[in-house]
């Protein structure tokens, strides 16, 4: 099984993105306020320069031994996971919500896990040319989005406010950077399907600028659209704003585009979840006993995301305060574990 | 060969599924709403709802001698609870995501809105690209029963009526629900929204037979902007004062303004305004710079008197919308509420100063200083350029 530079980078863009575009404007917000976007640039930063501590062994790991492999695995695993869960049951509440109200929730993770099972069935390089193929969409739409807000915005809202607890912007880019930028270092691992693996850190720097630019114009025209105060409140702070863009009489319906763009990102990142989760270790089994696991697994995922099932109004609060905090351990204990590899390689 | 077979008549089999979803809603059975009233009831809200007739308003064939809308009201505990309770009177179920405004009745806004507000906000099916009115001097249900010649459905009356006030006279300002909670919610800043109001009967105008007649028996008016102190509406602006507002606030498009001289009224038409309030020195002092661009409307004489009539026309222009400006300032001064948002102003240029006057804000705004420096430029004189100093010449 081997990607193409092309295929990578688009499964990892995929991955940086999904249903957090949804509510990351009012995380920004929740911590910095109006100086949110600035938090973001710092958080780009500090992902930027921590491409460099991952050792390059990591995207050779079947060089390194087994224990070593099994670690790196678990960790992952676990770090998958939560990522999934979360993605999954935000993806949910916000397709039934807005587009399918009276849809039990539960309905909506199942027909999610079913979607993810289908497209799980082929391989990789054919979930990365569907990427491949679909990688305009979040671009496009964004451009489009940012044209047709642009008469309607108020700059004056992007001017950084006093910060009375400098702290806060230190805090606030460190959270940033665990919730946004921590998929792209679980989906790193894909890296060792690449010809040339030493390329990776190259491809996830070109990637990582993109996403930047679509998480900072996605909360900069949020803030200025909406203010700061509305933008919190918000339970899908983005959508709200799509909601409200008029332009011309055309396309009055630009949210559709948004929802679209959400739901595709979604899909393909919790299929390269899943991939992670099944199959990720680089051990060798038959199709059939991947099709197997792979129903299993999911068969526990929908149990795990229907027993947190919260309304967002829970979500959030959890995400500020224990989820934040538990994105930076795993985070941290990622990096850690991933310098395995390089001990290996060095011996 | 078999295999295609097969996923071919898995594909047609999966075609019903691609109809629409389960949950749906036929749009014969359902009722699209134009407008919401809001009054105030014993029990709590009443809310009456405007819904269109669409045999009247679509299409060609079919039409009767019926109204375009129809109104439904009732009264609930609640905002939420009386829009549930319409399906009472309701023949289908109500859609609401074609509102074009809400209106509320002064006695409903005197108490504070934030009730029906959230629920506009929360409420999944709404768009909140529709605006809010307050209907002045009569209740919002009187209001929407209204009807309305040459525009078939009262609602798309008001919304154009106002667009059209705003955009070509100024006293006018559109507000919509997303513009109104951000000031509900922002420190340094306080609501507005636009009036309305009905002339003449208001009983005869619901009936058909007002509208048989040349001039309406009844005459829906789009009148200038109500103040808000949070949710709560605390008084009018006039006419005046809504032009100010407007020119501070930078929501003037295109306008006219008529100046007395010796020779008579000379009328401009503004066609460019832009205004930026500098803060001179925190927190309490500030400067209104506003450009504008006008071309010459209408003379008395015919004539307008070379390069020093036209300078003392525009400082009379400028003294006018310094004026415009300044009464408006002093009356919401006068009522303690900076609707124009010049705490937002100290807030964003001083942000360390805005931390400590933020609480006391509402008693601070009426000892504020405003200067205003009105530049205005005369861009075109129209199709006739007669100049006096000519023949004088």
């Amino acid at each position: 099984m081997k990607l193409t530079e092309r295929q990578f980078k688009c499964l990892l863009y995929f991955s940086f993105l999904g249903s957090k575009v949804l509510y990351f404007p009012k995380l920004t917000i929740h911590y910095l306020d109006q100086n949110g976007w600035i938090g973001i640039l710092l958080a780009g930063v500090l992902a930027s320069v921590l491409i460099f501590i991952i050792p390059k062994q990591l995207f050779q790991l079947s060089a390194a031994g087994p224990i070593i492999r099994l670690l790196i695995y678990v960790v992952v695993v676990i770090f998958t996971l939560l990522l999934f869960i979360l993605e999954v049951i935000i993806l949910s509440q916000f397709i039934t919500l807005h587009y399918l109200m009276g849809t039990p929730t539960r309905v909506m993770l199942i027909v999610m896990l079913v979607v993810v099972l289908l497209l799980s069935r082929y391989k990789l390089e054919h979930v990365g040319r569907t990427a491949e193929v679909l990688q305009f969409l979040p671009t496009l739409s964004v451009i489009i989005i940012f044209l047709m807000a642009f008469m309607h915005l108020d700059f004056q809202t992007l001017m950084p406010l006093y910060l009375n607890e400098p702290m806060n912007l230190i805090k606030g880019s460190g959270v940033f950077f665990f919730i946004v930028f921590a998929d792209g270092f679980v989906t790193l691992r894909l890296g060792e399907y690449l010809n040339d693996t030493s390329r990776v850190r190259t491809l996830y720097l070109q990637t990582l600028l993109k996403v930047l630019l679509i998480y900072l114009t996605v909360t900069v025209i949020t803030l200025m659209f909406l203010g700061a105060a509305l933008t919190k409140i918000s339970t899908y702070p983005f959508f709200h704003m799509l909601m409200n863009i008029h332009w011309f009489r055309i396309i009055e319906r630009i949210e559709t585009i948004f929802s679209l763009f959400i739901i595709v990102t979604s899909v393909i990142k919790l299929t390269v979840f899943l991939f992670l989760i099944c199959h990720s270790h680089g051990f060798k089994h038959t199709e059939r006993f991947q099709h197997i696991s792979r129903f299993i697994v999911l068969l526990g995922l929908f149990y795990l995301s229907d027993y947190f099932l919260k309304p967002p109004i829970v979500i959030y609060p959890w995400l500020y305060d224990t989820g934040a905090l538990i994105f930076l351990v795993l985070t941290l204990v990622l990096l850690l574990v991933y310098q395995l590899a390089r001990v290996k390689y060095k011996k | 060969m078999k295999k295609v077979c097969i996923k071919l008549v898995l594909l047609i089999l999966l075609l019903p599924l691609l109809t629409s979803c389960y949950s749906q809603t036929e749009l014969n059975d359902m009722m699209i709403a134009t407008a919401i009233g809001v009054d105030k009831s014993t029990t709590g809200y009443e809310v009456t709802l405007q819904v269109l007739n669409p045999s009247e308003v679509a299409g060609t064939s079919g039409k009767t001698t019926q109204p375009g809308i129809s109104c439904y009201s009732e009264s609930g505990e609640t905002f939420f609870h009386a829009i549930r309770r319409l399906t009472h009177v309701t023949p289908r179920k109500i859609f609401l995501g074609h509102i074009r405004f809400v209106l509320f009745s002064e006695g409903v806004s005197q108490d504070g809105i934030i009730e029906p507000l959230d629920f506009l906000m929360r409420d999944h099916e709404m768009r909140s690209d529709f605006a809010l009115l307050v209907s002045k001097d009569i209740s919002a249900k009187k209001v929407l029963e209204v009807l309305s010649p040459i525009e078939q459905i009262p609602a798309n009356k008001i919304i154009n009526g106002l667009s059209a006030s705003e955009d070509f006279y100024g006293p006018s300002l559109e507000v919509e629900l997303e513009e109104f909670y951000q000031h509900y919610l922002s420190g340094g800043i306080e609501p507005v929204m636009n009036g309305i109001t009905v002339l003449g009967n208001s009983e005869s105008g619901k009936e058909m037979t007002s509208l048989e007649q040349t001039t309406p028996k009844a005459v829906l008016k789009v009148k200038y902007i109500a103040l808000f102190k949070k949710d709560m509406f605390i008084g009018w602006l006039n006419e005046t004062e809504s032009l100010g507002f407007n020119y501070l606030i930078n929501e003037i498009d295109n306008t006219v303004i008529v100046v007395m001289t010796e020779t008579g009224a000379y009328t401009f038409e503004v066609t460019k305004a832009e205004t930026k309030i500098e803060l001179v020195k925190p927190p309490a002092s500030f400067n209104v710079v506003t450009t504008l661009n006008v071309t010459l409307g209408e003379a008395p004489t015919g004539f307008v008197k070379g390069k020093e009539g036209i300078n003392q026309l525009t400082s009379l222009v400028e003294a006018k919308v310094g004026d415009y400006m300044s009464s408006c300032v002093d009356r919401l001064q006068e009522e303690q509420t900076d609707n124009v948002g010049f705490g937002q102003v100290v807030n964003r240029k001083a942000p360390s100063v805005w931390k400590v006057v933020e609480e006391e804000w509402e008693t601070l705004f009426p000892t504020i200083t405003v200067d205003y420096q009105v530049d205005v430029e005369m861009t075109h004189n129209g199709q006739l350029s007669d100049d006096e100093s000519e023949d004088e010449g």
